[in-house]
């Protein structure tokens, strides 16, 4: 599966070359579906996603409400419409904002290999690495509180406390991502040329290393935005994430737990099945991204 | 093709007790204590080149030649020993002296994978090559087509990947890097080891006719003898990080004094002429003693005190030098 | 006749290129007799690795061999169960490739690689075949051969890793070796050590040898008889002698003459081959190298070119130098 060049665009490109492979069309499809939910939310949602209606609680799908009403009536499909978006805001920021660390990370430690920094900043990312999520996040919240905290002009919500903990965990795996490719292309000829144009180490990191690291690092940054949707509805479910009333598929999920062998499928159904296709909408994307990036596409066909 | 012409004997680069050690083993906490073992990749390399020269650097692989390169470059700082440049000693340079430097001395690269950067079309190599040179001017697209001129290659280049070219092209890519500085000197390490037969004639004249028409002072790096003889007046050959013998290519490749040099012109495949004598290949390979002259494990006619005492240079002929201690 | 061994006959090979198939190798026709050693002559692009691999039916599963045969002792290989080829490879036909360090598994010692071949194809006890192993890393002139037996590939050196890899080519007595640019990624003084085992065993053991290089010099020392491949063709073949001193066809005499070597004249004009080989898809009317040929005249243009035979040698070119 080659980049036809003659498609101008390279954005276009890629898209084309997903949508060429049965995986990535699939993945799109997917995630495009959520993503869109999520976006046009206020508009699609047919109800309050927070709306109490104890009259009508726990009622199964019907033609009035699609998936059926929560616990105090709330409608579920709404709910599931309006959760995407903590869960795709999480998955998505999350990744941005692990980005810098990881690339700064591994640019610098693959760049300078060999030296005292690469040691450093390498046992810094072990320790990182080490750092179990959820004991963070328990620990994060029992300083900070799960209400939302004023830091000067914004509130900032449980949800962005969530997004800033896992950012950060985040770093050890992009820059053990980034830190291969640096590593194994700071050692090129090409390095050597620019060096003897005098072109200095900062410049050289950023304008010829990173370049060839982008691609490991969007097929990495698919699946640990998938990684950041489940971390997200883990959180929740277990009351750290999404507070109540919002509405996530965790808090979706954690609201059914009562009812799990009580015959009100339709609570417990719907957010998981968001949860999995999102993951494997996800998962399907980065594998087809892999494949498609992969840089043996460089060498074409060497046939002798 | 035009001998080249040397300027007065005018002395361009010098080196002297060129030596460079590599840590083995440890971490890098060791390493950088320098608490570990090392292996001598140079080993007090000493020659010189004057200006308008070809001077060819002939050895196998493992033999220091491309360490070597990397020193002249200061794309690796040398262990100790003297590198001098126009009669400036380059080897503790840096700052504005260093890009000063960079200007007069340029590399071209083996044609690998990773010679130029895979994500950057050739225009991009180019421009970014003049402005290292030229400052932002407006006439970097000018520039960089002539550039392509210079090498054979047309406009069309510019917007390609290197994925996209072939060996050649790539080749003449990183020779028109390498000229977009506007050096004096260049050294080209394997530039046409990796190119078909019929590519590797075409690059060799590329590099001949920029000498013709710039006066470029250039060392060759091979391990291709014949290349090295047809390209380069004068020959260094090396082995096991030494240089073991040096002179003008003719004397050297038809009276070779070192043994290592007899055997090296002996392994080069004859044609027709070869058939049917066999010469005795050399046999084992390229692990040293320690001590001793490095190549007394291999060498034919070694003795005793080969083994014991490292052998060195000295003179045979006018300007033809070999480290033996038969000689 | 009787003395064929191999006889490959109109080989067509096809890979996919973008959305059509472009042949590799273009209709080549080519006899091996017992103890001749044929070298193959080529650049990238010319088809001579991937006419080899057909040979074994090795070709990658994407290409396809869409036309011609290939008798092996008298039997059809091409037309030959998986599973009775595999009986011949290793055994009566072998093969030894250019990169001895990933021909291996790495993380298997050279003994047990060897035993495992040794034994797919003989019924040999574990001493016998332990006790041939040792004899054929002998043969080919590994020192200690009992302490190769137990190394790992990476422990040995390039050298002594291309032995051990024409000992397993070699180990079950094949009447056919093929060698695809074995020397290429070796130094120069190994490639004479390799080149003079080569010699010997064809002295010693009368093996028949097909060695493919782009190597012109290194071709004329070991080989009795070439052919030459331009593009998926065969444009000449002869004795190494004829095509050294009187080559017919353009390409050859250009091959030759564009190589620098120790005892020409050191001013002596390169020729050079401008442009470059074609695409493999390329699809062009008439002959493949005219683009770059400096003997063209009107008719190479149109017309693919023909054979010609003089004696035992072919060429294929409307314009020859004689």
């Amino acid at each position: 599966m080659t980049l036809r060049r003659d498609m101008g665009n390279k954005q276009l490109l890629l898209l084309h070359s997903i949508a060429s492979s049965r995986t990535g069309f699939l993945g799109l499809c997917l995630v495009s579906a959520m993503a869109l939910m999520a976006v046009f939310a206020p508009w699609i949602a047919p109800y309050d996603p927070t709306q109490i209606d104890m009259l009508n609680r726990l009622q199964p799908p019907s033609l009035s409400h699609w998936m059926g009403t929560d616990l105090t009536g709330r409608d579920v499909f709404s709910r599931l419409i309006w959760g995407a978006r903590p869960s795709l805001q999480v998955g998505i920021l999350a990744v941005l904002i692990g980005l810098p660390g990881g690339f700064a990370v591994g640019l610098l430690a693959g760049f300078y290999r060999g030296t005292i920094l690469e040691a450093i900043l390498m046992r810094i990312v072990e320790i990182i690495a080490a750092v179990p999520l959820l004991i963070v996040a328990i620990a994060v919240v029992g300083v900070l509180g799960v209400k939302p905290m004023p830091l000067g002009p914004f509130m900032i919500t449980n949800e962005v406390k969530i997004i800033v903990v896992l950012g950060f965990l985040y770093i050890p795996g992009l820059a053990r991502v980034v830190f291969a490719v640096a590593a194994s292309e700071a050692t090129s000829d090409y390095i050597r040329a620019r060096r003897i144009q005098g072109v200095g180490d900062f410049t050289l990191m950023v304008s010829d290393i990173l370049p060839n690291c982008l691609s490991v690092v969007i097929v990495w940054g698919t699946l640990l935005t998938a990684g950041g949707v489940l971390a997200e509805a883990g959180l929740s479910f277990v009351g750290l994430g999404v507070q109540p009333p919002d509405a996530s598929w965790g808090v979706m999920l954690s609201d059914a737990r009562k009812f799990i062998f009580s015959g009100e499928w339709w609570l417990l159904l719907f957010p998981g099945l968001a949860i999995s296709l999102t993951v494997i909408g996800l998962n399907l994307l980065g594998d087809a991204l892999r494949d498609i990036l992969d840089p043996r596409q460089y060498t074409g066909p060497r046939l002798d | 093709m035009l001998e080249p012409t040397v300027v007065n004997g005018q002395i361009l680069l010098k080196v002297q007790s060129l030596t460079k050690d590599f840590p083995i083993g440890g971490n890098v906490l060791s390493r950088i204590a320098g608490h570990t073992r090392v292996m001598r990749a140079v080993n007090e390399v000493s020659f010189t080149i004057n200006r308008g020269e070809v001077v060819g650097l002939v050895g196998e692989s493992g033999c220091g030649k491309s360490t070597s390169a990397l020193m002249l470059l200061r794309l690796l700082n040398a262990t100790s020993g003297k590198i001098h440049y126009r009669g400036k000693e380059i080897t503790e340079l840096q700052g504005a002296e260093l890009t000063s430097f960079r200007r007069q001395v340029q590399m071209v690269f083996q044609d690998s994978h990773s010679a130029l950067n895979p994500r950057k079309v050739v225009r991009r190599t180019l421009h970014e090559a003049l402005r290292a040179r030229y400052g932002r001017t407006p006439d970097l697209e000018e520039k960089a087509i002539e550039l392509l001129r210079t090498t054979g290659l047309g406009v069309e280049i510019l917007g390609r990947y290197p994925h996209e070219l072939s060996g050649g092209q790539r080749q003449r890519i990183g020779i028109a890097r390498a000229m977009a500085m506007e050096p004096e000197f260049i050294v080209a390490d394997e530039p046409v080891s990796s190119l078909d037969v019929s590519l590797q004639a075409q690059i060799i004249n590329v590099f001949q006719s920029l000498r013709e028409e710039r006066g470029l002072t250039m060392m060759l790096i091979s391990h291709d003898l014949a290349l090295v003889n047809f390209l380069c007046n004068r020959v260094l050959v090396m082995y096991a990080g030494e240089v073991v013998e040096s002179g003008i290519s003719e004397q050297v490749m038809k009276h070779a004094a070192h043994p290592y040099t007899q055997a090296l012109i002996g392994a080069v495949p004859r044609g027709l002429a070869g058939r049917g004598q066999r010469t005795q290949a050399l046999a084992g390979t390229s692990e040293t003693l320690g001590k001793g002259c490095s190549f007394a494990p291999r060498c034919p006619v070694a003795t005793q005190y080969c083994q014991e005492v490292a052998p060195k240079n000295k003179a045979i002929s006018e300007g033809h030098t070999a480290a033996c201690h038969l000689l | 006749m009787d003395n064929r061994l191999l006889e490959v006959s109109n080989l067509r090979v096809a890979f996919p290129v973008g959305n059509a198939m472009a042949e590799a190798v273009r209709g080549v026709s080519f006899g091996i007799d017992t103890g001749d050693a044929v070298g193959v002559l080529g650049e990238s692009g010319s088809g001579k690795s991937v006419t080899a691999l057909a040979i074994l039916k090795l070709i990658p599963s994407t290409g396809r061999i869409t036309e011609g045969s290939v008798r092996f002792a008298g039997r059809d290989l091409l037309s030959m169960s998986e599973a009775n080829i595999r009986k011949l490879r290793g055994r009566d036909l072998s093969m030894v490739f250019q990169d001895p360090l990933t021909a291996f598994n790495p993380a298997l010692r050279i003994g047990r690689q060897l035993l495992n071949v040794i034994r797919a194809h003989t019924s040999s006890s574990i001493q016998n075949a332990r006790a041939r192993a040792l004899e054929v890393l002998d043969l080919v002139g590994l020192p200690d051969p009992a302490r190769v037996m137990r190394a790992y590939p990476h422990e040995l050196s390039g050298g002594m890793r291309q032995r051990a890899l024409i000992g397993i080519a070699l180990a079950c007595n094949p009447k056919l070796l093929i060698a695809d640019e074995p020397t290429t990624a070796l130094d120069v003084t190994i490639q004479a050590q390799i080149v003079e085992l080569f010699h010997k065993l064809r002295t010693e053991l009368g093996l028949t040898l097909l060695y493919i290089t782009h190597n012109l010099d290194l071709m004329a020392e070991l080989c009795d008889r070439a052919i030459v491949m331009y593009a998926g063709n065969i444009v000449e073949e002869g004795s190494v002698t004829d095509l050294f001193q009187s080559p017919r066809h353009p390409y050859t005499r250009m091959l030759i003459d564009c190589v620098p070597r120790l005892e020409d004249a050191r001013n002596r004009e390169l020729t050079v081959i401008k442009g470059m080989p074609p695409p493999i898809n390329a699809t062009n009317r008439g002959c493949l190298f005219s683009p770059r040929c400096p003997s063209v005249i009107d008719r190479c243009r149109v017309d693919d070119p023909q054979e010609d035979f003089e004696g035992e040698r072919r060429f294929a070119c409307w314009n020859p130098r004689l």
